[in-house]
């Protein structure tokens, strides 16, 4: 079965939630809750919010509070649901045992060559230079432009005022456009092309 | 098509193009760096083989009990009146979704208790006028009382075992996942089915014919009773626990009333006995409290 199968498959399963099929409410769980749990662990370290927030992503689907739109990918969407979810549980918890959720001065894992090629990392350009700004940049980059949320949004989800975010948002575009066109200079021959995960 | 997940090879077979399970596992330790893992993000969002790859990283208990709240959360309604008023006061949203799912604190079981009360006291209110009416007055009689006193405190015990009783809870693997000890558990729903119980046989008790003390009489044997019901659960099952403390209760009233004296179960020496009771009981609780600790199956 192919990847569009299973799209299709979720957005079926999404209707049948929203229509009140309390079957097809487990079988979304147990689809997505698992990784949506690991990917909101990494921006939350209260496992207590984490849950609260995956439960809430759930029932929103089943109240049809949370409107699919019938177009895109099911997983992305499901996840812009989960992150809003979790900055308001982030919110209601009224900053009581809300840390930044990165952890600084960690032994890092050293990917293997092999991984290197298969994360697709070494490849471009950008990849480094995103390695080489800090901690707080990094943050700030990943919730507003990866994770797509609104500077407020952040601001919960990171712990800091908004006035912050923004400022580092900032910072960490110009030293990302500083770095980028440091390394075309330092670079003559045009990099290979990336494949994301190898080759196939 | 087949209800069978898309994917159902492990890691193993996935092959080239996707993460790889050494990537995988070090994301969720987080022992990466943030870039590597917005590359695993940006991959396991569009990638069904790797989201189930990724999924099987978490500890399945822990997301089997995350389930379980979410399912009651979604059978209980969130926006309850009462639900939000509790939540606005403190109470920990967790330990309201446990109260709401106890089956004793549902209205259509607090309806039928204090439908059965209405009827036992509508009845002792009928006898009682009927048998004043004929008789001579003389010193008071409260046999009419008999049907009262009997189902009274057994509907308070019903509502404590129902809190308790797995086969008529929907929760018993939602018990896991709450921040509370079993025990500690276990009493916040029995207070909260106590209470809500006592509600209405305390109403029926001041508004029936009867001595002014009753309402207050009828307080203790009902804690007795239900401490008893609570204790004997850790050591005979849930079920037997709840018919012996039954068994007790009926047994003294019926006796009672055959000689004409039933509101001696509620007066000064058999109160007594009830407290005598209540306190042996909760002796019992308190030693074998482990019982109640997760893992433990009646």
């Amino acid at each position: 079965m192919n990847g569009d199968a299973a799209e299709w498959h979720d957005t079926a399963l999404l209707r049948a939630v929203a229509d009140g099929d309390e079957e097809a409410l487990g079988r979304l769980y147990d689809r997505h809750a698992g990784w949506l749990t690991v990917r909101l662990s990494r921006r939350c370290s209260s496992s207590d919010l984490v849950d609260q927030a995956v439960q809430d992503t759930f029932l929103a689907v089943w109240h049809g509070a949370a409107g699919y739109r019938g177009s895109g990918d099911v997983a992305a969407w499901i996840w812009g649901v989960a992150i809003r979810r979790l900055i308001n549980a982030i919110r209601r918890d009224s900053g009581r045992r809300r840390r930044p959720w990165w952890r600084p001065a960690e032994p890092t894992m050293v990917l293997s060559a092999e991984d290197q090629v298969l994360v697709g990392i070494e490849h471009g350009r950008l990849g480094p230079a995103l390695a080489s700004l800090s901690p707080e940049f990094r943050a700030a980059i990943e919730a507003t432009v990866l994770d797509g949320l609104s500077t407020a949004e952040a601001a919960v989800l990171l712990g800091v005022p908004e006035g912050t975010v923004k400022s580092r948002c900032h910072r960490a575009r110009q030293a990302l456009r500083a770095l980028l066109a440091e390394a075309h200079a330092a670079t003559d021959a045009p990099s290979p092309h990336a494949f994301p995960w190898g080759a196939p | 098509m087949t209800n069978a997940p898309p994917e159902k090879g492990g890691p193993a077979s996935r092959g080239a193009g996707h993460v790889s399970e050494h990537v995988l596992s070090a994301y969720v330790g987080a022992s990466v760096d943030e870039v590597v893992a917005w590359s695993v993000e940006a991959h396991v969002t569009a990638c069904p083989a790797c989201r189930l790859a990724l999924s099987a990283h978490v500890d399945p208990d822990h997301l089997a009990r995350n389930r379980s709240v979410l399912f009651v959360r979604a059978a209980t309604g969130e926006h309850h009146p009462a639900r939000r008023l509790l939540g606005h006061v403190g109470v920990p949203d967790q330990l309201v979704t446990l109260m709401a799912a106890t089956p004793s604190l549902r209205r259509s079981w607090l309806l039928s208790v204090v439908g059965v009360i209405a009827v036992v006291s509508g009845e002792s209110v009928l006898v009682h006028h009927l048998s004043s009416s004929s008789l001579a007055v003389g010193r008071p009689d409260w046999g009419a009382l008999a049907p009262f006193i009997l189902v009274a405190p057994l509907t308070v015990l019903a509502g404590v075992a129902a809190a308790f009783l797995p086969a008529l809870d929907p929760t018993h693997q939602l018990a896991a996942a709450a921040p509370f000890s079993g025990l500690g558990l276990l009493l916040v729903r029995t207070l909260s089915a106590l209470v809500a119980a006592l509600v209405p046989v305390v109403a029926a008790a001041f508004v029936i014919p009867g001595p002014a003390w009753l309402p207050v009489a009828l307080l203790l044997p009902c804690f007795a009773l239900c401490f008893l019901a609570l204790a004997a659960v850790t050591v005979i099952g849930p079920m037997p626990a709840a018919l012996l403390a039954g068994a007790m209760w009926v047994l003294p009233v019926a006796l009672l009333s055959v000689w004409h004296s039933v509101t001696a179960v509620v007066q000064w020496p058999a109160q007594a006995s009830w407290a005598a009771a209540l306190l042996a009981a909760l002796v019992v609780l308190a030693m074998r409290r482990d019982r109640f600790e997760l893992g433990w199956r009646p």
